[in-house]
């Protein structure tokens, strides 16, 4: 039986929140004030923004190609130069677009400079050096050692240490000084937005589900893009009354929640009709996603910003220990009340997606938890085959609904 | 045991090495790494520079487009060849080795590893963290080993390796002369040696070699080639390169000259003098493109090489991204590249054919 799919009005308006974003970056240099490229898992924006730096996100720039199904010429052009398909696809494609690609929304906004942190994976320092090759603008780097144990004392100085130069680089940039109290707020901006971006999440405990992970996957971007500005705050602010609206109303995605669902990896995004085939076939819904979870899992603190920031920038799930996502998940699986867990690797993200076949084994062999690995790629649909992902879904779903008939 | 005995089977080498010394054995991934410190902590080496042909343990912990490197040491690892190793340092410069560290610590959350951070920055402050790094590796090795060591003990092994580096270079160069006396596939063998033998039987080894020249190895004509790659596991493909009318004159690799081309100078804070010559390495981890490409082109002009071969493991992505711009760096310098990627076990035929194309074209 078809089941009726919502989708949240807050999550409808993201269009017009990314063309927002984009197009303030073409404001900022017709102000006469500056563009950064940085990598999208937590580097301090808050810093940018409290000097009124505008960031701007290759890797969201790609998933917006892929969304719109615009990759292919971007992946041609990079391919052709020598930057081979196991290469990560978004690199590929914002390469594609250095090397004259034609690219939707008219391309991004040429930086000024480029900021890359190195607490997800080592690509994230490459892409970066190869962008600062081609766009000849000069590249900072915040290096965040991986974390084999928890978060000590001496990783924080040492972040922190690194965000008072990029401070003093940023300075001689801009020939502007960083004002503390304008960091402070802007620090206060990204933890108000995080927490309210987090509370909206945690509404899809309840039963039915509240939000799906389409939207889900959506209304992330904000966070990303504008932890530390004004605009994340108010978007978060009506996400969060709509969700709760929904919650009060007893409207879930679906209208017959059958299937809860745990996911891990980065959605395909050439081909987020895949969610709607499990919602719509078995009523199963995402209730949980490590990915969109990621932003905003820690939330900084105004009264210690430095220090708060770079706590951030560590504190991210791929930069901490295998077993601590294993538990992770665990806990989710219980907090969600979840039936199983569906990892989406992807060939040409290691960071994400190596860890799942282990993971897999520990959760299913200690903890009775049922996982499926599907193996495509979160940009390039060249390497996603439809059928074969269907038969592997269905197989799935027919094991949870075993599981449940017991 | 000759070199040859050694490659055939390096873990029997190792496992009987260790037991001759009395010391117990720590593996690690031969990139930077500070050998130094194994050393003195009278610990035996093990460069995790091995390969399976049988994946069928690994395949199922860990995905296939991991490379070659990582699945062929985590297949050992469960299988139960590597049960001997005390402990293991993994250096974290890729996605595939960090993974590589979380699978193995799921699996067996008992085995004592070690991730080694190095950052990718060349400032005080990196140079400053990097030290100490240095010197929780040094205590993490201390408590390992059968016996005392100490920081005079450490100046001993430095000096060492720093004698073993001179008489690399002094082979290394005679690779300038129109005619070497030895092929590239020699030398790689040897250097394959220097990161498995105890050094001062590799110094033996090669002083002999250095007063004898003229018996060791073999003279090849060739197309003069400048190799260049991270740890390349593999003599065959060496060899593969010689066969099909090249001749390695000189690399730009981990197992080769970036192990010898620089002395590591004994500062009065030792540590500090470690920190410095390990982070100054050019290697892809941490390094830009144009620092690398400077390196390469400086070697390939030294060593007059007519061109250079990318030999990079499959899914090695570090070293992937920075090939399109080198490539076109030394083509704007008028050297030719070709980029020979592999996997273990690889196809020889279809690695000789691309090769031998390249070769014809150059000379």
């Amino acid at each position: 039986m078809k089941k009726v799919r919502r989708s949240l009005r807050a999550a409808r308006r993201i269009t017009n929140f990314v063309i927002a974003h984009y197009l303030s970056a073409i404001e900022a240099h017709r102000r006469n004030k500056w563009v950064a490229w940085c990598t999208a898992v937590p580097p301090p924006i808050e810093i940018l923004y409290a000097m009124d730096i505008q960031p701007l996100f290759p890797e969201n720039y790609a998933c917006v190609c892929a969304v719109r199904k615009e990759t292919m010429e971007l992946f041609r052009k990079s391919e052709a130069d020598g930057y081979l398909q196991d290469l990560c696809s978004y690199a590929r494609c914002v390469i594609g677009f250095l090397l004259g690609g034609k690219a939707p929304l008219g391309g991004m906004e040429k930086p000024d400079f480029l900021l890359s942190t190195k607490n997800v994976c080592s690509i994230y320092l490459k892409w970066w050096q190869v962008m600062s090759h081609y766009l000849k603008k000069p590249l900072l780097i915040l290096d965040c050692p991986r974390i084999t144990d928890k978060i000590e004392k001496y990783h924080i100085e040492y972040v922190k240490d690194q965000l008072v130069s990029l401070i003093e680089e940023l300075e001689k940039i801009t020939g502007e000084s960083l004002d503390i109290n304008r960091l402070r707020s802007s620090v206060e901006l990204s933890r108000k937005a995080a927490e309210l971006w987090h509370k909206s999440l945690d509404l899809r405990k309840n039963k039915p589900c509240p939000m799906g992970v389409t939207d889900a996957s959506a209304a992330m971007f904000p966070y990303v893009v504008s932890a530390g500005a004004r605009d994340a705050v108010e978007y978060y602010k009506m996400l969060y009354e709509e969700v709760k609206n929904r919650v009060k109303e007893g409207i879930g995605v679906v209208d017959e929640e059958k299937y809860r669902l745990v996911l891990s990896g980065i959605p395909y995004w050439h081909n987020l009709r895949l969610f709607n085939y499990l919602e719509e076939k078995y009523g199963a819904v995402f209730v949980y996603e490590l990915y969109t979870a990621t932003w905003g899992i820690y939330k900084p603190d105004p009264s210690k910003p430095l220090e708060s920031l770079a706590y951030k920038s560590l504190f991210n799930p791929i930069n901490l220990p295998g077993e601590w996502t294993v538990e992770w998940i665990v806990k989710v699986m219980k907090e969600y009340d979840a039936d199983g867990v569906i990892m989406l690797s992807s060939r040409s993200c290691k960071a994400t997606s190596l860890l799942h076949p282990a993971a897999q084994k520990v959760l299913s062999k200690e903890y009775d938890i049922p996982c499926l690995i599907i193996e495509a790629d979160h940009t390039d649909e060249r390497a996603y085959s439809d059928a074969q992902v269907k038969v592997r879904l269905d197989a799935f779903m027919e094991m949870l609904e075993a599981r449940k008939e017991k | 045991m000759n070199i040859d005995d050694l490659l055939n089977d390096p873990i029997q080498y190792v496992k009987k090495t260790a037991q001759s010394c009395g010391r117990n054995v720590v593996a690690f991934f031969p990139v930077g790494v500070p050998i130094e410190l194994i050393h003195a902590a009278n610990l035996q080496q093990f460069p995790l520079i091995i390969m399976s042909e049988d994946f069928s343990a690994a395949d199922a912990y860990m995905h296939t487009f991991a490379c070659s490197l990582s699945r062929s040491v985590l297949q050992k690892f469960l299988s139960g060849d590597l049960d001997f190793v005390k402990a293991f340092i993994i250096p974290d410069i890729c996605d595939s080795l960090w993974s590589l560290y979380n699978i193995v610590k799921l699996t067996d959350p008992n085995r004592k590893l070690y991730l080694f951070h190095y950052p990718p920055k060349k400032d005080d402050k990196s140079l400053n963290y990097f030290k100490g790094e240095i010197i929780k590796l040094w205590e993490f090795l201390k408590e390992l080993s059968l016996s005392q060591s100490s920081e005079e003990i450490l100046k001993d092994s430095i000096t060492k390796f720093n004698e073993q580096r001179k008489l690399l270079r002094k082979l290394n160069n005679m690779r300038k002369s129109n005619s070497p006396p030895f092929s590239g596939t020699d030398f790689f063998k040897l250097m394959l040696a220097a990161f498995f033998m105890p050094v001062e039987h590799h110094i033996d080894m090669l002083n002999s070699i250095l007063g004898n020249i003229e018996k060791w190895g073999t003279k090849k004509e060739g197309v003069r080639l400048l190799v260049s790659g991270h740890m390349v596991e593999n003599v065959a493909l060496i060899e593969l390169i010689e066969e099909s009318g090249g001749l390695i004159v000189a690399d730009d690799m981990d197992i080769g000259s970036r192990h010898f081309s620089q002395d590591l100078a004994v500062r009065k804070d030792i540590f500090a003098g470690i920190a410095e010559h390990y982070l100054m390495t050019p290697s892809p981890y941490r390094h830009s493109v144009e620092d690398r490409a400077e390196y390469i082109l400086k070697l390939a002009k030294e060593f007059d090489a007519s061109g250079v071969i990318f030999l990079i493991r499959k899914f090695c992505d570090p070293y992937l991204f920075d090939y399109p711009i080198l490539r076109r760096m030394l083509e704007e310098e008028g050297i030719p590249s070709l980029l020979l990627e592999y996997e273990f076990p690889f196809s020889a035929a279809i690695l000789r054919n691309r090769v031998e194309a390249f070769i014809e074209m150059l000379r």
